[in-house]
């Protein structure tokens, strides 16, 4: 009898394990819509948000596809849900990787638009974000993808390998609250743009949207968003052209940076109230490219050369914090930050105007030049009869 | 009854498994921003001698804890109003981990699942666990402790990759003031919530065994604890102080090479088991306690009523998670009598009446 008893439960026990599996409100993967990538933009009051979802079909050969469907709502979580009445499926965040902001919106402060994606507990803190210069942020998603079946996966190709062209660089979302949240470091972000290449729209990184606290208030071109990376000392390699290598832009070299020997040191130094930032930029490079004829051999024309890009680059670097200090007055080269960390006894006396500080604070750069190699010529391609 | 004989090696992991319990997930130390590494170091050094105090009383009095001494130091009556006290601390203490980890699972992982499931499923085996003796416990945990900790180690090592040792200065930029408040913090959560141990550990194989453990378990669990707390200083810098769980955020922006990322469930592993041994432990003690206060014979048979009742308490104690970060902050405050006015207290007694009973040659040691 106690046996029969003992048996009927454990089997009782055993069926109910069948009931028991899974989550309590599973979602299937053909039931959600997966988002790659979104782009968020204002229309009067409303957020308007596009998102390209992936549209997987399986068959023969399984198929992986985007489409862009977009919500309009109050909030933007609110546009988010609206989705669904367009797609029927519920989007899934976890997998989206950009996040592209509206110019628009970034005037306003990008600070409302990010608290979703932060607080929310499905997109991850890895996304990355950036700033359309189109007239709405949703344009972007009208390129054509190269790569990649999904233009967002293009895109976030583009910024993790852009480190060798070093226009711009990657900013993940905790990155930029972290940028935001900082004493003495004004935020920057990776601004995209539509260009037409082989008669195709394609997006192209042309340089960083300059924050005030969490306000756009400009751009910097590719070439200035270069020497942004040079003094924010993120350099991983690039290219030295034309005009960056010498004053006489005749000077028909090609000089590839190395990431290794080429770093930046900012000191502060305060003496009697007065702030100074010493700027020192190290700077490895190899000859790529020699159009120019010169040869490069005796060690007065490496000098000389060493000698012009020193100057060529301690220009730029001063053009760009000048520019910076008078146009914006926003601190993007986080010298705050660093007097912050090195000084924080000067901090605390001069942090609250550190805006007027900063735009009239005086910069010295010297730059170091190194040339370690010729690549596989020793001499430029000679030329006879 | 039969006496539960517990090694060395087992007591030692199982107090390091309590403490790393939800301190892992919950961060320490959170006033202190960029200098809670160092909160953590002045909170191990206030946690020695506080240790000191356990260890020594559960060492005057062999194969006893802390229930049959406070009958013996303070007789019947006080003895077991001061047990009482101690009853509701680790039962209070055990609901709100347990409040803990449902709240966590609701953020990260599944907001729309009744927390009651969450509770019932970790309390369940919990009891389970408690139900076949603290023998049991001490051994799963043994056998489960190394991947933990091999787990801890390897996720901070990955993680190096997204850290900026950067982030950790300026070195007391808000002066010593959140230092020390982070460190009291640290101090009594999670370190001097070992206190609980008094009214768990008995079984030592030999009487030094007791000062072995509470030291060896407090060096590693601190290490540990001070290593993730300077990775996620150096991860996250200020997101850190904003997000609920840092380590779990931490983890979260780990990418190598678009292949090695979405390791922070690894975490949430480490939380479980944590999680489980605080619990379990905070439940043997409070129906150790029970059992003992009102003289019932064996503790066995209260662990599904005293855990189911605990379950019922932690989905009852706040109203939302924003209560349980607040009640956090005055945790501290709460847990002072228990961790350091009573403890010292029973040791002065105890000390009093050992020597007394040595004196008069009644003392059975």
């Amino acid at each position: 009898m106690k046996k029969t008893v003992k048996a009927v439960i454990l089997l009782l026990l055993a069926v109910s394990v069948l009931q028991l599996t899974g989550c309590w409100n599973y979602r299937e993967i053909d039931k959600v819509s997966i988002v790659a990538g979104a782009a968020i933009d204002k229309e009067r009051d409303r957020y308007v948000v596009t998102v390209e979802v992936i549209d997987m079909k399986s068959g023969k050969e399984s198929v992986v596809e985007s489409k862009i469907i977009e919500g309009r709502g109050q909030s933007i979580f609110d546009a988010v849900r609206n989705i669904i009445q367009i797609s029927g499926k519920r989007l899934y965040w976890a997998h989206s990787k950009i996040l592209i902001i509206s110019q628009e919106i970034a005037r306003e402060g990008v600070a409302d638009v990010i608290d979703f994606y932060a607080r929310d507990s499905e997109p991850r803190f890895a996304l990355y974000l950036l700033i359309s210069k189109e007239e709405t942020a949703k344009d972007i998603f009208l390129m054509e993808s190269f790569a990649e079946d999904i233009k967002s996966f293009d895109i976030e190709d583009m910024l993790s390998s852009e480190e060798s062209v070093l226009k711009v660089s990657g900013i993940v979302l905790y990155e930029f609250i972290n940028d935001l949240g900082a004493e003495g470091k004004s935020a920057t972000l990776p601004s995209i743009s539509l260009i037409l290449n082989n008669d195709q729209k394609r997006p192209e990184l042309s340089g960083e949207a300059v924050f005030k606290k969490d306000r756009l208030i400009g751009f910097l071109d590719g070439k200035e968003s270069k020497i942004l990376h040079y003094i924010l000392d993120e350099t991983q390699g690039g290219l030295l052209v034309g005009e960056e290598i010498s004053q006489d832009v005749d000077k028909e070299l090609t000089l590839e940076v190395f990431e290794n020997g080429t770093t930046t040191k900012i000191k502060p130094e305060y003496v009697s109230g007065d702030l100074t930032i010493n700027i020192e930029v190290d700077i490895t490079a190899a000859i790529a490219e020699n159009r120019g004829g010169n040869y490069f051999v005796t060690k007065e024309s490496v000098d000389q050369m060493k000698k012009e890009v020193e100057k060529a680059m301690e220009e730029k670097i001063k053009n760009l914090i000048l520019k910076v200090q008078s146009e914006y007055g926003s601190d993007i080269f986080g010298f705050g930050r660093t007097v912050k960390a090195d000084m924080p006894k000067t901090w605390k006396k001069i942090k609250n105007n550190w805006g007027d500080i900063f735009e009239n604070l005086e910069v010295k750069v010297t730059v170091d030049f190194k040339i370690v190699n010729k690549a596989m010529l020793s001499q430029p391609i000679t030329i006879g009869d | 009854m039969k006496k539960e004989i517990i090694s060395d090696p087992e007591s030692i992991i199982t107090m390091i498994t309590f403490i790393f319990g939800s301190t892992l997930i919950l961060g320490s130390a959170g006033d202190a921003k960029q200098d809670a590494w160092i909160s953590v170091l002045i909170a191990v050094a206030m946690a020695v001698p506080a240790l000191f105090i356990y260890a020594r009383l559960l060492f005057l009095y062999p194969g006893q804890d802390l229930f049959d001494i406070l009958k013996r130091v303070f007789g019947n009556i006080t003895g077991k109003i001061i047990g009482l006290l101690f009853i509701w601390y680790a039962f209070h203490l055990g609901a709100m981990v347990v409040r803990n980890f449902s709240e966590f699972m609701a953020i990260v992982a599944i907001p729309e699942t009744p927390p009651m499931v969450v509770i019932l499923l970790m309390g369940m085996v919990c009891i389970f666990a408690i139900k076949d003796g603290i023998e049991l416990l001490t051994r799963i945990t043994t056998f489960l402790f190394p991947l933990v900790l091999l787990l801890i180690l390897i996720v901070v090592i990955l993680s190096l990759t997204e850290a900026n040792p950067e982030n950790l200065k300026p070195v007391l930029y808000d002066g010593w003031k959140p230092v020390f408040k982070g460190a009291f913090s640290a101090f009594s959560f999670p370190f001097a919530e070992t206190v609980i141990f008094t009214m768990v550990f008995s079984g030592f194989k030999n009487r030094i065994s007791v000062y072995k453990t509470y030291y060896y378990a407090l060096l590693i669990s601190a290490v540990v604890i001070l290593i993730i707390s300077i990775r996620n200083i150096m991860v996250l810098g200020q997101v850190g102080s904003i997000v609920y769980f840092p380590s779990y955020v931490a983890v979260s922006v780990i990418n190598i090479g678009q292949f090695i990322q979405r390791i922070e469930v690894t975490v949430a592993m480490v939380f479980l088991l944590g999680g489980f041994v605080k619990i379990s432990v905070c439940l043997y003690a409070a129906c150790k306690g029970i059992a003992k206060v009102f003289t019932l014979g064996d503790y066995r048979q209260f662990v599904a009523p005293i855990g189911l009742f605990m379950l019922i308490f932690a989905d009852n104690i706040y109203e939302s998670t924003m209560e349980m970060l607040e009640w956090i902050k005055y945790y501290p405050y709460y847990a002072i009598p228990f961790q350091i006015i009573l403890p010292v207290i029973i040791l002065i007694g105890a000390e009093i009446k050992v020597r007394q009973e040595t004196i008069q040659g009644t003392g059975d040691r």
